[in-house]
């Protein structure tokens, strides 16, 4: 039997733009991920993260950004 | 004490932002992620991931960065000139009579793509001319596979385009044709086991 460890990958999109960040260290728990890309992305601070979805033998991640237009 | 950490990022040679996210954690490991941020010229850009020990990470980061950081240094002054150039080509561009003309002729091409073998585009003529060929082609096959179809082998055979019209088919074409050899081999034996 074979058992693989499925890959973290963490999608975010920015400007109508997909990113996909990959996963900074499999230690980190899913905040820690969320924490330590929201310092180069300051709209994942307060992002939901939705998820995971198991797709393409990855399980997939998806930050969904909470910012909304004001007013 | 001395470091030479930002004499190497300056020779590096990308002018804009560095991103730098490092994260040190309890067992010594070193998380760190750079990413290069220039205005609006390249967005999207994901993060480059780097873990290792500290000593690790002071050995070979900018070992391991120069390359990543010299290609986007690459597609930046890609895009850059692209985008003046195309600028000019607005510019000078005048507004085109035979608009319509050329759509039909694009929605054709696109047709065309999953059997064509080349990477380049032909000029503008050549893709009516093309588009015929390809509908010609595609109709004789269809007859063929009718013709195979009702177990008229022989005529099928017959109907089978020639593959010095269609070079970039001659597979295809090879393909059917064996497929029917086949079938009409196995046709015949059926009959003439039923003649006796």
């Amino acid at each position: 039997m074979k058992v693989n460890i499925l890959k973290r990958v963490f999608l975010h999109k920015e400007n109508g733009q997909d990113i996909r960040l990959t996963d900074p260290n499999e230690a980190f728990t899913i905040a820690d991920v969320q924490h330590f890309y929201a310092g180069t992305y300051p709209v994942l601070t307060n992002a939901k993260i939705i998820g995971p979805d198991i797709r393409d033998d990855e399980m997939q991640y998806r930050f969904e950004s909470t910012m909304g237009t004001k007013g | 004490m001395k470091t030479n950490f930002f004499q190497q990022i300056a020779g590096l040679g990308f002018n804009g932002n560095y991103l730098l996210n490092i994260h040190q954690d309890e067992t010594g490991v070193q998380t760190v992620s750079v990413v290069l941020k220039k205005e609006k010229a390249v967005t999207g850009l994901p993060p480059m991931i780097f873990k290792a020990t500290a000593e690790e990470l002071d050995e070979r980061f900018f070992e391991e960065l120069a390359k990543p950081v010299q290609q986007t240094v690459g597609l930046i002054t890609n895009i850059e000139s692209y985008q003046k150039e195309l600028e000019k080509a607005k510019k000078n561009a005048k507004p085109d009579k035979d608009k319509t003309a050329k759509a039909i002729a694009t929605e054709q091409d696109e047709d065309d793509k999953e059997d064509e073998n080349n990477l380049f585009t032909p000029p503008e003529d050549d893709k009516q001319a093309k588009a015929e060929k390809k509908r010609l082609y595609d109709e004789t096959m269809e007859k063929v596979k009718e013709l195979a179809q009702h177990t008229k082998y022989a005529e099928a055979l017959a109907n089978l385009p020639d593959v010095a019209d269609y070079p970039d088919k001659a597979e295809a074409i090879e393909a059917k044709r064996k497929n029917l050899q086949a079938g009409k081999e196995a046709y015949d034996k059926l009959t003439a086991s039923f003649n006796d």
